[in-house]
């Protein structure tokens, strides 16, 4: 596709997202909401995970924080308004995550996602125990909301904000340097990379998108719950999402998402008591024959001088998995 | 060389980097053992020593990669021992890596404006400045077409110019080259002395480690020689390569010993050192390696070897580092699949065999470094030798037979292998080579890093294995202990045979210096 085709495709494809509330019911309005959700948590993922290539595992504890601190900041005596308090939810992710990064990014590969995890784990035992804050299991309500409107272009402004910010991070020094990390970190520092610097930074924006969306979902739900908002499920949605799309690309986390909410969904409709087998096998496909996700087959890079991609690629990823 | 420009000569400058009693320690082992150095400004300084002298582990210190145990190290008049490697880059030094290290999913263009972008001059650049920039080392270094491709698409070579490259963008004052002409071919060596000259010459002071004697002898202004973590020897080239240290770090103690003796290094050796192998039994042809062609991708090490080891005997394989040895070792028992010529052992075409089936013919190969399993004990290590025996009976027996030969492991045996100290863990992965019941056994670098009394009783190991009925290839690079314990030896230079003979031709023939030495 030359540039201009594709600007077009993409104006085109915004115009049919922004009116596309009109058309559509308020469940079916709830599914492409959720699917925004998870693009965003995919997209602050990608920072991480995609980028700078550390698996982590623990990203739904910026989502829970995003939700408990968007939710008591609205209700109790203060009454913020909703976006101030989503705000404050994304900076207090942030923080969190500088501080926690600082001695965790040092650990390296299994360590580094085992750490991740506790880090999750941990969050969820403060929200389910801090019974005086956060009313322990029982959860805390939010204000009522009901225009699903208000959620669904909330999401699509932050999801659109999200793939401005991620392509100037992808073609800024910062990117480069989280993904020369990621290719090799002994390679890294003698170029004078402060890894250090680089993967807080980039783990810290991954919070701020969990942390958005967390808030997000909190306000949707009305309802937030230790049990619901730290679930592992969350991690997982969003890293699977972005290695379906193509981890460490601009566009590959929002395709992702939408690939895995339509099969999602798909799978849901056709298999109600097997879904979650039909897609973990699903999931596994992808990872065998893409392992570097969709991106790899719609857009190789012209200028590198790339041929097209192939369906015996396929076969060709399988192989090189293959330890000999 | 003649076609080489000859260096400029250079003023001896002030001094770019000042090393003060640097020592590097792993465990217990001093891998950098207090070494002084100077490097000055403007100057090519070659750096040289065997295998596991500390030569990859000093650069590391003076670039921030390992923290020196001790010393200090100032560069252009800044103490920067305790500075963090990124910031050594921007301060204005740079390094390639033994191992290449490219940045794998990115092009060859992004990997150098990486270099570009957070080296000494990358502040003030932006990060299309920085690929800007790229393009011009690239055409420096000669890579200018490959720019859209991505690392993984290049060969070995131009990895290696694709390190130089990611260094020189970094626009460096100070330039550490780690092992960049290994595995070129004569051509590429003398194209790639050109462009180190003409890096020297733009301004870079280059500090070189470098195995092929011929290049680092072309382009050094001085040398360093390191052996065992310490500086040996320091000077003009030309005297280095003759100064008897150096001749003992390369070839052995005994060795240099007998040429000193001689009074002049050129001069023939004397005759009549004792030779501990037994007689050599007239025993039929059990390996025989034909017209072997082997390397990794598409570089080839090995040209057209030939050679044969008869039943019962031990032959000794010797030549200088990055000769091919070791590929040879591997390629003769399968793990690196020849491009060409054949193998065969006891009759038997093991060409294409996979490399279990070697080890079920009766091939067992002792691998440089050991490659213990460090988290096993010494017991379970052995066991992992018998893994294609059917004879549950018999194993036992063997035991006692390892154990009896070597009785330190008995005493060990319960211990983890990665506790025991250098020499046990030699005996151990002797041990578990023998728990194959080999008819050949392949050793690669039996002495390495380990001191002359557990040496000397390792190759009574030898003899007394041996003399029992199993064959051996010895691959050894101290040439003396080598050939002592042999019947016969091939020597290998630049992946040929350019030598062969009896143990005792070869120890009084002096043309095996030059094999080592490039004189």
């Amino acid at each position: 596709m030359k540039r201009g085709t594709q600007v077009a495709a993409f104006a085109l494809l915004l115009a049919l997202l922004v009116v596309l509330p009109r058309f559509v019911s308020s469940y079916k309005l709830l599914t492409y909401t959720r699917f925004l959700i998870l693009a965003l948590m995919a997209q602050g993922w990608n920072f991480i995970g995609g980028y700078t290539g550390y698996a982590a595992f623990g990203n739904v504890a910026y989502f829970g924080i995003g939700a408990y601190t968007t939710g008591l900041l609205m209700i109790g005596k203060w009454h913020v308004p909703f976006f101030p308090a989503l705000a404050a939810g994304a900076l207090l992710s942030a923080l969190v995550a500088i501080l926690l990064g600082l001695p965790i990014l040092r650990l390296k590969g299994h360590y580094f996602a085992i750490a991740t995890l506790g880090v999750a784990e941990a969050l969820s035992q403060v929200a389910d125990t801090w019974d005086s804050v956060t009313d322990g299991s029982t959860g805390i309500d939010l204000p009522l909301k009901t225009e699903g409107e208000f959620f669904y272009y909330t999401a699509l402004a932050l999801v659109i904000g999200g793939l401005a910010l991620t392509w100037a991070f992808s073609r800024s020094k910062l990117g480069n340097g989280c993904v020369a990390i990621r290719e090799d970190q002994d390679a890294a520092r003698m170029l004078g990379i402060n890894t250090t610097f680089f993967k807080v930074i980039a783990y810290a924006l991954s919070a701020v998108f969990a942390a958005l969306a967390g808030g997000l979902t909190a306000y949707q739900n009305i309802h937030v719950t230790p049990g619901d908002f730290f679930r592992i499920d969350y991690t997982l949605q969003m890293i699977i999402a972005t290695i379906i799309g193509g981890a460490g690309t601009v566009l590959g986390p929002v395709l992702g998402a939408a690939v895995y909410q339509l099969l999602s969904t798909y799978v849901w409709s056709k298999f109600l008591e097997l879904h979650p087998t039909v897609l973990g096998l699903i999931i596994v496909l992808f990872i065998v024959f893409l392992p570097r996700g969709l991106m790899t087959v719609l857009a190789r890079k012209r200028q590198r001088g790339e041929r097209p991609f192939r369906m015996s690629d396929l076969l060709a990823n399988v192989r090189a998995h293959r330890v000999t | 060389m003649s076609a080489l420009p000859s260096p400029v000569r250079r003023i001896p400058g002030d001094s770019i980097l000042e090393a003060r009693g640097i020592t590097k320690r792993f465990g217990g082992l001093a891998a950098v053992d207090g070494i002084d150095l100077t490097i000055r400004r403007g100057e090519i300084l070659g750096v040289i020593g065997p295998n596991g002298a500390g030569k990859t582990t000093f650069v590391n210190c003076m670039t921030g990669l390992d923290k020196p145990t001790a010393g200090t190290i100032v560069f252009n008049g800044q103490d920067i021992t305790k500075t963090p490697s990124y910031r050594i880059g921007r301060l204005g030094m740079a390094r390639t890596f033994q191992v290449v290290k490219p940045l794998r999913q990115l092009t060859v263009r992004e990997n150098v404006a990486t270099g570009a972008m957070f080296g000494a001059r990358g502040k003030g650049r932006s990060a299309a400045q920085a690929r800007h920039e790229a393009d011009e080392v690239l055409e420096r270094v000669g890579l200018a077409e490959m720019r859209g491709r991505t690392a993984t698409e290049l060969t070995i070579l131009d990895l290696k110019r694709l390190e130089l490259a990611k260094a020189l963008a970094m626009d460096p004052q100070l330039l550490f080259l780690d092992e960049v002409m290994a595995g070129l071919n004569q051509s590429e060596i003398e194209k790639a002395m050109e462009l180190i000259l003409s890096i020297n010459r733009s301004g870079v002071t280059l500090f070189v480690i470098e195995h092929v004697m011929k290049a680092i002898m072309g382009i050094s202004d001085r040398l360093v020689v390191l052996h065992y973590g310490r500086k040996i020897a320091e000077g003009n080239p030309k005297d280095i390569v003759e100064s008897p240290a150096v001749i003992e770090a390369y070839l052995g103690e005994r060795y240099a010993h007998r040429t000193q003796a001689a009074g002049d290094v050129n001069a023939p050796i004397e005759p009549g050192t004792s030779l501990k192998a037994p007689p050599a039994p007239a025993g039929d042809t059990l390996l025989e390696v034909k017209g072997l062609a082997s390397g990794y991708g598409e570089v080839q090490i090995l040209r057209d070897v030939s050679l044969e080891v008869k039943d019962r005997e031990v032959v000794a394989l010797i030549g200088a580092n990055g000769a091919g040895k070791t590929t040879l070792l591997w390629t003769i028992s399968q793990l690196l699949k020849p491009m060409g010529g054949s193998v065969r052992f006891a009759g038997r075409d093991i060409t294409a065999a996979r490399p279990e089936e070697v080890v079920g013919a009766g091939v067992v190969h002792v691998p440089q470094g050991r490659r213990l399993f460090a988290g096993l004990t010494v017991k379970e290590n052995l066991m992992q030798g018998v893994y294609l025996r059917r004879d549950a009976e018999r194993i036992e027996q063997d035991f006692e037979r390892v154990f009896s030969l070597l009785p330190r492991l008995k005493e060990r045996a319960g211990q983890l292998a990665g506790r025991l100290s250098g020499g046990e863990q030699q005996m151990c992965a002797i041990g578990r080579g023998l728990m194959s019941r080999p008819r050949l056994l392949l050793i690669d670098e039996l002495s390495l890093g380990l001191a002359p009394l557990v040496v000397d009783s390792l190759l009574d190991l030898i003899t007394e294995i041996n003399r029992e009925g199993t064959t051996v290839l010895l691959v050894e690079q101290d040439v003396q202990v080598a050939l002592e314990h042999a019947h016969r030896g091939y020597v290998l230079e630049t992946g040929r045979i350019v030598q062969t003979g009896s143990a005792a031709e070869l120890l009084d023939d002096p043309r095996i210096r030059q094999a080592y030495l490039g004189l």
